[in-house]
């Protein structure tokens, strides 16, 4: 015989300023298998707490409804009360008064009965609620960070000072990101290699990280704390254990004329290449596309000259398998190319260049060695146009979003290119300058008042060519939006920054979500930024939206932070709401069919074939099987099997039909 | 016709097979299925215009169970009926040959899983051209007055179940509205808990139908729910580019996710 305790809260006003409490309590005192109903103002507080755990004790309760707030608030902390009550912690049910009824309906008596309601239907499922023991897992401690930009190498080094192994897997042939392309740093101008590169040497060095360059990630199976990550490490044609990185190699390649990525594609770099002078690791790949021994057969100076022998055309792709215990996602974005823009010419116009190659531009290791050159004809542009938002905050181009990084790298800009070309002028198009960070806003304001930026408030509607120079038409919406004419010997557009190509098969390969745009989305927009909804699973970085350099690195330091906490314990303690297979008697085992319809609906790969085999080792019938590791509780196996023959602890039909039942019969 | 027996006979006569499904001949002009074990009772095996019945039904039912490999005489929609039965990992292909006749009755011999998909892709699909006019009328009719439609059309369902019972994709061992602990789908036949009842089957069919119209001939009280399912799996074919009974390998259209996907009704 159910023996229910309702406790109902007022959560100081916030529930009881608009639902009458105690009438509620008094209503729910009546309902069938109620023994103890009452109301207090903070059921949350140690009073209230206490409340509960002597009402288990003096009335033996078999079940506890706290009717408060969201499951998702105070769960925990009633289901804490009960077992030191003595009682199943799973037992404990709330039912959700403030934000599914105070909070969100005017006072009355219809609100009232809906507070009644809720409780009934809570009452009519604890009373089917299974006592139900946690689960344990065991944790390998060691984490995989995918990507190996400022966000991947903050992570690995925090994680690997922790004390815990790190495995880095990065997709080109060095570590460093967008960041090793930059010239120099807002807000304080600083050479982004010079803060860079020693952290790179340090990933490379630290014992604790194991790093593999020119790889990616196949697939990846198993939950938090057991992670199985397949990785391929792409063939360098290198022997990664004896080349000495000397770079003989690559100034003899006779094919020197392959558009450079790092410098996107305004420099030119041979078929066997490290992509920059300080790339970790120091030792070259060979771009098979472009190498004259994989295209016709013959060349193999390389190998002539390698004196250290280490040049293997015949190296194959190799997967590795790793286990690890959480996964970091520092996978980067990219931005839109100037081709993205019909009104700007579609990319036809030389002059006109995105952001980041503007930084190789600025750099000094650049193709242009940090001289103002434009590509065109190698002159210095005396006028020089820049247009923030080229793609960002415009829905008509499908981006939406602000970029935020363009506001203050555009400003970065416009000083770089005064301090080097002094009797030049820089004009800034921009929507609104977004400059909201810690001596962000000091630092566009330097670009206008002492470096005399000229900022024009307004979009560019057009760029083409006149007579060897680009005309760019704009409003300005500060002068009665009068259009404005520019003879520009260049412009550099801050092109919106995007999610890296890839990003949707990582995503799917990880199972962690992202949103249109696909980036890779957080767990809670507020309370849980670098954590996925797949648990062990964290973001960092610019793969989640745009983000600048120091807030990356916050983010990465974050996600080491969460993972050294998940690393503290030898077993970890999970929910054991998850699904089960029904088990019957011989000859069915069970009502599934072993369609197996469940299998790729599953998010977290959970269903296994389970062989039901008779004494001589004969398969009788195959059955669906819930890795109770993997489960997540989720239930979408539950909504597609056709012949209900999986149920889900804690959510069980039972429990949902009464649930139902007790909403229509009231 | 004597082609089918002698692939039949020689068959049992060799062992490949312990088990043949086919028709016999029933009372009056009727034909009704049959199981044949040994090579002499084949002389009773017949095929003929009247043999439309899809006898795929049997595959998941004991006597073909308990047969360690077996033959079928399939028309296309049993052939159909097959494949999708192994896409559900509910048929080995190792356990069943196929002796396969088109829908104008030529036999085409022997099929491996790989020449049914063939044969079932250069077969006829679709509906009959009778039924097609109903379909139109359906479709025409706003969303209200078609589930005002069907709720009528379901009414004089008396929830005998031979819909259930003559399909060969309902091969479930308890089906839904057998579990009664708790009863989501009322047992009794009046109007809301018919609608229920098909709503149900309707969606389990989904991306699954092969669209036999079997459940159409076995209603006693003629409801059209071979209509129900053909136009869902016309959605489907349109929505995910799938569809059921024309290959052998997993790839359920509601369960399986493909950027490729129109998506088109969430939009």
């Amino acid at each position: 015989m159910a023996r229910i305790g309702v406790f109902i809260c007022h959560c100081g006003e916030n529930i009881s300023a608009t639902v009458d409490c105690p009438k509620v309590s008094e209503v729910a005192a009546k309902f069938p298998g109620v023994v103890y109903s009452i109301d207090y103002k903070y059921m949350c507080s140690d009073p209230g707490q206490s409340m509960v755990v002597n009402a288990i004790k003096e009335h033996k309760l078999t079940g506890v409804v706290v009717s408060a707030c969201s499951p998702r608030m105070h769960e925990p902390t009633f289901r804490r009360a009960c077992a030191e009550a003595g009682l199943n912690p799973y037992l404990c049910e709330m039912a959700n008064i403030r934000e599914h009824c105070s909070w969100v309906h005017e006072k009355g008596d219809k609100t009232d009965q809906k507070a009644i309601d809720v409780v009934r239907m809570m009452v009519e499922k604890v009373k089917r609620n299974n006592a139900l023991m946690s689960i344990k897992v065991p944790v390998t401690k060691t984490a995989l960070v995918i990507g190996g930009g400022v966000a991947g190498i903050q992570a690995a080094l925090d994680i690997a000072n922790a004390g815990h192994k790190v495995i880095m897997v990065e997709r080109d042939p060095s570590i460093g990101g967008h960041m090793s392309q930059l010239s120099e740093t807002f807000p304080t101008l600083d050479c982004s290699q010079c803060i860079l590169t020693p952290r790179m040497v340090e990933v490379a060095q630290n014992p604790n990280i194991k790093l593999y360059t020119y790889a990616e990630v196949e697939s990846v199976e198993g939950f938090v704390g057991n992670f199985t990550v397949k990785i391929r490490k792409k063939a360098k044609s290198v022997d990664e254990t004896v080349c000495n990185g000397c770079g003989l190699c690559t100034t003899k390649c006779p094919n020197k004329k392959i558009p450079n990525e790092f410098e996107l594609g305004m420099g030119k770099r041979p078929a066997i290449y490290v992509p920059f002078p300080q790339a970790v690791p120091n030792i070259p790949v060979i771009d098979k596309i472009n190498c004259t021994y994989y295209k016709t057969g013959k060349c193999k100076i390389c190998e002539k000259v390698c004196q250290a022998k280490a040049i293997r055309f015949d190296q194959e792709d190799e997967i590795i398998e790793v286990a690890v215990g959480a996964i970091a996602i520092c996978t980067g974005f990219d931005v839109k190319k100037t081709d993205f823009f019909p009104e700007y010419g579609y990319g036809k116009y030389k002059d006109i260049i995105d952001g980041l190659q503007f930084e190789r531009m600025a750099s000094a290791s650049g193709p242009t060695s940090g001289e103002m050159r434009r590509p065109s004809d190698g002159q210095t542009p005396k006028k020089i146009v820049f247009v923030a938002c080229a793609g960002s905050r415009d829905p008509a181009k499908g981006i939406e979003y602000c970029s935020k990084i363009c506001c203050m790298y555009t400003a970065k800009h416009a000083m770089l290119y005064k301090h080097k070309v002094h009797d030049g002028t820089a004009y800034v198009f921009y929507m609104d300058i977004r400059a909201a960070g810690k001596n962000y806003d000091e630092f566009t304001r330097r670009g206008i008042e002492e470096d005399g930026a000229k900022y024009i408030r307004g979009r560019v509607s057009k760029i083409y060519e006149r007579d060897g120079k680009l005309i760019v038409v704009g409003a300005d919406t500060l002068m009665n939006a009068e259009t404005v004419e520019i003879e520009a010997d260049m412009v550099v557009l801050a092109t919106a920054g995007v999610a890296n190509p890839g990003a949707e098969e990582l995503a799917q390969k990880l199972h962690v979500s992202y949103d249109q745009h696909k980036f890779f989305s957080e767990a809670h927009p507020k309370l849980k930024p670098v954590e996925t909804n797949t648990a062990g699973i964290y973001l960092a970085g610019a793969c989640q939206a745009p983000k600048d350099i120091p807030e990356s690195v916050a983010a990465a330091s974050g996600v080491a932070g969460k993972i050294s906490c998940l690393f503290a314990n030898n077993e970890l303690t999970r929910e054991p709401l998850i699904a089960f297979v029904d088990r019957t008697a011989p000859p069915e085992y069970s009502s599934c069919t072993g369609c197996f319809l469940c299998q790729p609906v599953c998010p977290y790969n959970a269903i296994e074939r389970e062989d039901v085999k008779d004494r001589n080792g004969n398969l009788i019938k195959q059955l669906a099987y819930i890795n109770p590791g993997l489960c997540q509780g989720c239930g979408t196996c539950v909504a597609v099997c056709k012949s209900k023959s999986i149920d889900i602890d804690g959510y069980t039909n039972s429990q949902m039909y009464y649930e139902v039942d007790a909403l229509l019969n009231s | 016709m004597e082609e089918i027996k002698k692939i039949a006979k020689e068959l049992l006569a060799e062992n490949k097979v312990q088990l043949i499904v086919g028709f016999e001949k029933g009372s009056a002009n009727k034909v009704r299925p049959a199981f044949f074990t040994k090579p002499e009772e084949i002389d009773q095996l017949i095929y003929n215009e009247y043999c439309i019945h899809n006898i795929a039904l049997y595959l998941k039912k004991d006597i073909c169970q308990k047969a360690n490999n077996l033959a079928i005489i399939a028309n296309p929609n049993v052939v159909r009926s097959i494949l999708q039965l192994a896409s559900e990992n509910q048929i080995a292909e190792e356990k069943i040959k196929i002796i396969g006749i088109s829908f104008e009755g030529k036999c085409v011999g022997l099929l491996d899983f790989k020449a049914a998909e063939e044969f079932s892709k250069t077969q006829p699909k679709g509906i009959k051209p009778e039924d097609k006019a109903l379909i139109e009328k359906i479709q025409a009719m706003p969303l209200e007055e078609r589930f005002n439609y069907w709720v009528e059309a379901f009414s004089p369902c008396i929830k005998c179940y031979a819909c259930r019972a003559s399909c060969p994709m309902c091969y479930c061992g308890k089906c839904n509205v057998e579990t009664n602990n708790p009863q989501w789908i009322p047992v009794a036949p009046h109007k809301y808990g018919n609608l229920e009842w098909h709503m149900m089957r309707a969606m389990h069919l989904a991306g699954r139908c092969i669209n036999c119209g079997e459940c159409n001939r076995s209603c006693p009280v003629n409801i059209p729910l071979n209509i129900l399912s053909y136009m869902l799996s016309d959605f489907i074919l349109d929505e995910f580019d799938s569809e059921a009974g024309m290959n052998a390998v997993f790839t359920p259209a509601l369960s399986v996710y493909t950027s490729v996907d129109k998506e088109n009704f969430i939009k």
